[in-house]
C-alpha cells in the first residue's frame, strides 16, 4: 500500500537533482562610485581608463587642461610652452597619455598640436 | 608633454589614441579661420615619433579614431560628406564597416578583438548605439523611455558603455545583449547623476561624467 508514496518521493528528488535551464544571466555587478574631485580649474569630464585605473579627464574652467588621475592624485598635463590650453584622449596600459596642447584662435576655436 | 608635430604644410594636429606598443593614431590637416572650406585632415599614426599617413587613404577627408593592441586603427573617411565610410585599417589595408538602415554612421572606439562601438542612424532621424561586430552591424536600443543613444567604448569582453537620452541622458552598460542604466547600478541617494560614460577597462571600471548633487563632475565606478 506504501508503494505509490515512495514511488512519488523517488520522482521528486530525481526533478531536485536535474539540471534545470541556465539561469538568466545575472544583472551586472553593483558598482561603487567616487567622485574624481573638483580641480581647482573647474568642471571635469573623464574621457578613457587604462587596465591599471589610471583616469585621464579634461578640466574646464577659463582655460582647459588635461588631467591624469593616478593613485589617488590629480596632475595637471599642462600645455607646451607658449599655449594656453590642452586636452587629453587617450591613456594606454602603461601608461602613457595621448591629446593635444592648443591656441584659442577665436572664442570657441582650437588649433590644436598632437601631444603625448 | 612632447609635441608630436604634424604633416608637411599643415597646421593642426590632435592623438586620439595610444596602444600598448605605444603606436599612436590621430589625425593631420589645415585649418585657415578665413576660409573654413579648405579644411582637410588626414588619418595619421605617429611610430617611434615619426608621422605618417595612412597609405591608401591619403588625400580624402580622414581621421584616425583608436588602435587596438593588434595595430588595427578605426578611422572615418569622406567625413566631409553628410555620412562618412567608418573603416578598419589593418596591414596598410582599407576595409569599409558597414551601413546602418539610415546611412549615417560614427564611431568611437575598438577592442582588441576588433569589435567597434559608435552610433549611427537606424532610421531616418533616429541615431542609436552602435556594435559592429562579425562583419554586421547591430543595433544596441535605447534605455526605456528615450529615442537616442550613442556608444564611447567597448572592453575586451564585450562590454560597452555610452549614454542613452536627448535633453536628460543617462550612462548605460551594455552587457550580454541588454542596456542597463548605470544610475540603477550604483547605491541610492548616491547624489550623482551619472549622465556620460565614456570608458570602461577590462576589470569594468568605468569612467564618465555628470552632476553631484547638482554640480558637474567625474566620475570613476568599480564593481562591488
Amino acid at each position: 500500500m506504501n508503494a505509490p508514496i515512495v514511488l512519488v518521493a523517488v520522482i521528486s528528488v530525481s526533478v531536485i537533482l536535474m539540471p534545470g535551464p541556465e539561469p538568466p544571466e545575472s544583472p551586472p555587478l553593483r558598482y561603487s562610485v567616487k567622485n574624481l574631485g573638483a580641480t581647482s580649474i573647474g568642471i571635469s569630464f573623464g574621457r578613457d581608463i587604462n587596465s591599471a585605473g589610471q583616469v585621464v579627464g579634461v578640466a574646464w574652467g577659463p582655460s582647459s587642461y588635461g588631467i591624469l588621475y593616478s593613485n589617488g592624485r590629480a596632475m595637471l598635463l599642462r600645455p607646451l610652452a607658449g599655449q594656453d590650453a590642452s586636452g587629453v584622449n587617450a591613456i594606454n596600459d602603461s601608461g602613457m597619455v595621448v591629446g593635444n596642447s592648443n591656441v584659442r584662435i577665436l572664442a570657441g576655436l582650437k588649433r590644436t598640436r598632437a601631444c603625448t | 608633454m612632447h609635441d608630436l608635430g604634424m604633416l608637411t604644410g599643415d597646421n593642426i594636429s590632435d592623438a586620439a589614441g595610444i596602444n600598448r606598443s605605444g603606436v599612436i593614431i590621430g589625425n593631420s590637416g589645415s585649418f585657415d579661420i578665413n576660409d573654413p572650406k579648405t579644411m582637410r585632415s588626414r588619418a595619421v599614426t605617429w611610430v617611434n615619433g615619426k608621422i605618417q599617413a595612412l597609405e591608401g587613404i591619403a588625400g580624402e577627408m580622414s581621421t584616425a579614431e583608436a588602435i587596438n593592441s593588434a595595430g588595427t586603427i578605426l578611422g572615418m573617411r569622406k567625413i566631409r560628406e553628410p555620412d562618412g565610410f567608418p573603416f578598419l585599417y589593418q596591414a596598410g589595408k582599407t576595409f569599409d564597416l558597414a551601413k546602418p538602415a539610415g546611412g549615417r554612421s560614427y564611431v568611437a572606439a575598438l577592442n582588441d578583438k576588433g569589435q567597434v562601438v559608435g552610433e549611427g542612424d537606424i532610421r531616418k532621424d533616429v541615431s542609436h548605439a552602435l556594435l559592429w561586430s562579425g562583419g554586421k552591424v547591430i543595433d544596441l536600443g535605447a534605455l526605456p523611455g528615450q529615442k537616442q543613444s550613442s556608444a564611447s567604448n567597448i572592453n575586451n569582453l564585450g562590454d560597452i558603455v555610452g549614454h542613452s537620452g536627448s535633453e536628460k541622458q543617462h550612462s548605460f552598460l551594455w552587457r550580454n545583449g541588454h542596456m542597463y542604466d548605470l544610475n540603477q547600478l550604483i547605491p541610492r541617494g548616491s547624489g550623482w547623476v551619472l549622465e556620460m560614460a565614456t570608458s570602461i577597462n577590462d576589470r569594468g571600471q568605468i569612467v564618465g561624467h555628470g552632476t553631484y548633487r547638482g554640480k558637474n563632475g567625474a566620475f570613476l565606478l568599480s564593481p562591488r
